[in-house]
Order: C-alpha cells, then sequence, then structure tokens
C-alpha cells in the first residue's frame, strides 16, 4: 500500500491525494454506467428486436461498474502486487468451475422424470430439441422411449 | 400399519414443489440472501457508530468497508439480471 504520509489525512487513508473527490468521481461514473444501462430500454438503443444484445451490453457495463468499485471503493488498486497471488488462481478457478457446469446444464432434463419434465420451466419444445440433441450425441436413434410413460394424469 | 405408511406417504415432497416457479424460487433466494447481507452490514454499521473511528479501528473499518462493497458489488449484477433482462 502506498504511504503519501498526508497528516490531514485522518481516517487513516494514506492513499488518495485528491482525498473524497476521486470517491465523487467513481460515485458520477457509476450513475453514468447506470444510466446506459437503462439507455437499452430507450427508444434511441437500436437493437430492440435482439435482446441478447442488450444483455451483453448490460453485463459489460456491470463488469465495468464492479471494475470501479474493486479498484477504488474496495481499494484494489492501491495494493501491492500480492492481489495478483490472491486474483489470478482465483479466477482460473471461477472459470474452471463454470466450465465444469456446462455439461450439468446443458444435460440437465436428460434424466427428468415425467413429472418433473411436466412441471420445467423450459417449454416443451425447446426440451424435445434438447433431447433430440443428446441423442444424437449418444448415437441412438431409435424413437424416443419416455413416449411411453408420459404422464398420466 | 398401512395408515402409518399412508402418514408417511403423505410427509413426503414430491421432486418438483406443486405451483413451484423456477424463476420465483431463484428471485427470491438471489435477492433474500442479498437482502441478509445488507441487514448484517447495517447492523455492523450500527455497532460501528458506538465506537470511536480512530487509527486504532482502520483495519475493523477497512474490512467493514470491503464487506459493504461486496453487497454493493452483488447488486450491481442483481439489478439488471433480475429487473432489466
Amino acid at each position: 500500500m502506498h504511504d503519501h504520509s498526508h497528516s490531514a489525512d485522518a481516517h487513516g487513508h494514506a492513499h488518495g491525494d485528491q482525498g473524497i473527490a476521486k470517491y465523487i468521481y467513481v460515485f458520477l461514473a457509476l450513475c453514468v454506467l447506470t444510466g446506459a444501462s437503462f439507455f437499452t430500454y430507450s427508444s434511441a438503443w437500436p437493437w430492440h428486436d435482439q435482446p441478447q444484445v442488450g444483455r451483453t451490453f448490460m453485463m459489460a457495463v456491470s463488469c465495468t461498474k464492479a471494475m470501479l468499485v474493486i479498484l477504488f471503493f474496495m481499494h484494489l488498486k492501491y495494493e501491492a502486487d500480492w492481489k495478483y497471488v490472491l486474483t489470478i488462481p482465483a479466477s482460473i478457478m471461477s472459470v474452471l468451475l463454470i466450465m465444469a457446469l456446462v455439461p450439468d446444464v446443458g444435460l440437465r432434463m436428460r434424466m427428468y422424470s415425467p413429472e418433473r419434465r411436466e412441471h420445467a420451466a423450459q417449454s416443451p419444445d425447446r426440451y424435445k430439441k434438447l433431447q433430440e440433441q443428446v441423442r444424437q450425441l449418444e448415437g441412438v436413434h431409435e424413437a424416443p422411449a419416455e413416449e411411453s410413460h408420459a404422464p398420466a394424469h | 400399519v398401512e395408515h402409518v405408511r399412508e402418514m408417511i406417504e403423505s410427509f413426503k415432497l414430491p421432486i418438483v414443489i406443486p405451483g413451484g416457479n423456477m424463476w420465483a424460487s431463484t428471485y427470491f433466494t438471489l435477492t433474500g440472501f442479498h437482502a441478509v447481507h445488507v441487514a448484517v452490514g447495517l447492523l455492523v454499521f450500527a455497532i460501528m457508530l458506538t465506537m470511536t473511528l480512530d487509527v486504532r479501528r482502520a483495519g475493523a473499518i477497512e474490512n467493514i468497508g470491503l464487506y459493504w462493497h461486496f453487497v454493493d458489488l452483488v447488486w450491481i449484477f442483481l439489478f439488471p439480471l433480475l429487473y432489466l433482462f
């Protein structure tokens, strides 16, 4: 942590030459970015027909906001280089964790009971398409077996 | 014995909660845990208000600040995911 040793700094925050001004600027930037997220709902936003564009934009804005909060409000910008020792392995592990969950998410409907399938949030059409893809993956080409034990009620 | 068996059967929850909704469950889990997080933060702030916040407390102030900004960080992602998507 940098130590500028300002005697006027009574709050123990030895970093920050501009005092509170820096935090005000970060706050204003966060407000502008929040406005940018809301902008995807305005009539000036050109991609209303493709919701995924707006969602990607909003997540990019959120990552920028998170970066500002982590760097300035959580003081990561002023930490010594050991911050990389913590953050880089943790980041790699988080990416691996998400990758490890991808097969579970993709194949989640494979073992559904008829009852579970009936109450699934996902529409049956999409489910059938997914089932078809799973069968192709497994090399099974016969008629779907679970049609025979459809929900009795 | 048959009566007891039927009673036990009736206690067993189905794999799907009847009338349950995945989105609502996810929503209330995410916002519920966030609310607990916020409540704990406010409690800690209330305790801090009773203390003299000088250099001796610098470590505690820093760590409570980190906790609070983590709550902030979670909301940055929760808000667009739950309300803008």
